[in-house]
């Protein structure tokens, strides 16, 4: 893949690909970003052995979903992910508000089932391509995904 | 808390985000500084390969010219001065001259090798 194909492929999924790592960073604007950009660079480097290119994006999720974790587990061990969600993002006064109830859900599930939640609903795809990102099995994700609910919903009603 | 309701508030998830002009930039400079490292791990690679190949050539040939000169050194050695003189240790002769050319031809290749690491990476830099 030469690199103006390949920024052209980040062109077209850089939007839907920060948001769903910003609902995984729980509102971290700038942890996403930073995995955002770690991830497509490694997508860069590994562009030769991506033989079929229509899976650019589930591909990159797989990427994006193993570097958050590692992310998640180097800043377990220097600080709290709760606490370093808490940081406020510069230039964001959106909307950040709005989705606040949201992300304090999210930020108390476990990481497994807020990816399986927000690959389902919000990036729309099926277990079976949500179990090959995270590299579960398919009724591994639907218990996720059905703790997730239900996890998701009892935060929501509190 | 509905399903339906927990559905459309994750269905309706659409936060602002940094500007897209700003990520791309950040990510274009990164992806050129990839590019520069790859470049240059490229050319030490080629560097590399070239050294060795010269290193391969003038260890053989050294080591080929130490073991074809080595009977004309033994027979001057022989019958000049230089002599061993006898001893109850029997020396072999073949012995030393194998010892002599691997040495010669190692030391060889190893200084071919970084003459021309040396000279490659003087070029490149120009």
């Amino acid at each position: 893949m030469t690199r103006e194909q390949f920024i052209s492929y980040v062109e077209a999924s850089q939007e839907a690909f920060r948001r769903f790592l910003l609902a995984l960073c729980c509102g971290n604007h700038a942890l996403a970003d930073d995995i955002a950009q770690e991830s497509y660079i490694k997508a860069y480097l590994a562009s030769d052995r991506l033989t079929e290119p229509e899976k650019f994006n589930s591909w990159l999720r797989q990427i994006g979903y193993n570097t958050f974790i590692n992310q998640a587990r180097a800043l377990k061990a220097s600080t709290d992910l709760d606490a370093a969600a808490d940081i406020p993002a510069s230039e964001i006064t959106d909307g950040a508000f709005q989705y606040e109830a949201l992300y304090a859900a999210l930020r108390r599930m476990p990481d497994k089932e807020r990816t399986a939640v927000i690959l389902f609903y919000i990036d729309d795809y099926p277990i079976k391509k949500i179990a090959d990102i995270v590299g579960a099995s398919q009724s591994a994700v639907k218990q996720h995904l059905s703790r997730g609910r239900a996890h998701l919903r009892g935060l929501l009603t509190k | 808390m509905d399903d339906d309701k927990i559905k459309d508030i994750l269905k309706g998830y659409r936060p602002e985000l940094t500007p897209d002009f700003r990520f791309m930039a950040s990510l274009e400079r990164k992806m050129e500084a990839v590019e520069y490292v790859k470049q240059e791990m490229r050319a030490l690679r080629r560097r590399n390969k070239i050294a060795m190949a010269v290193a391969t050539v003038a260890g053989f040939v050294m080591g080929a010219l130490t073991t074809l000169l080595a009977p004309l050194v033994t027979g001057w050695a022989s019958t000049s001065s230089l002599a061993i003189p006898s001893t109850d240790i029997a020396i072999d002769l073949n012995f030393l001259i194998y010892i002599t050319a691997a040495l010669v031809s190692a030391l060889s290749a190893y200084n071919a090798y970084e003459i021309t690491l040396a000279r490659l990476g003087r070029r490149q830099n120009l």
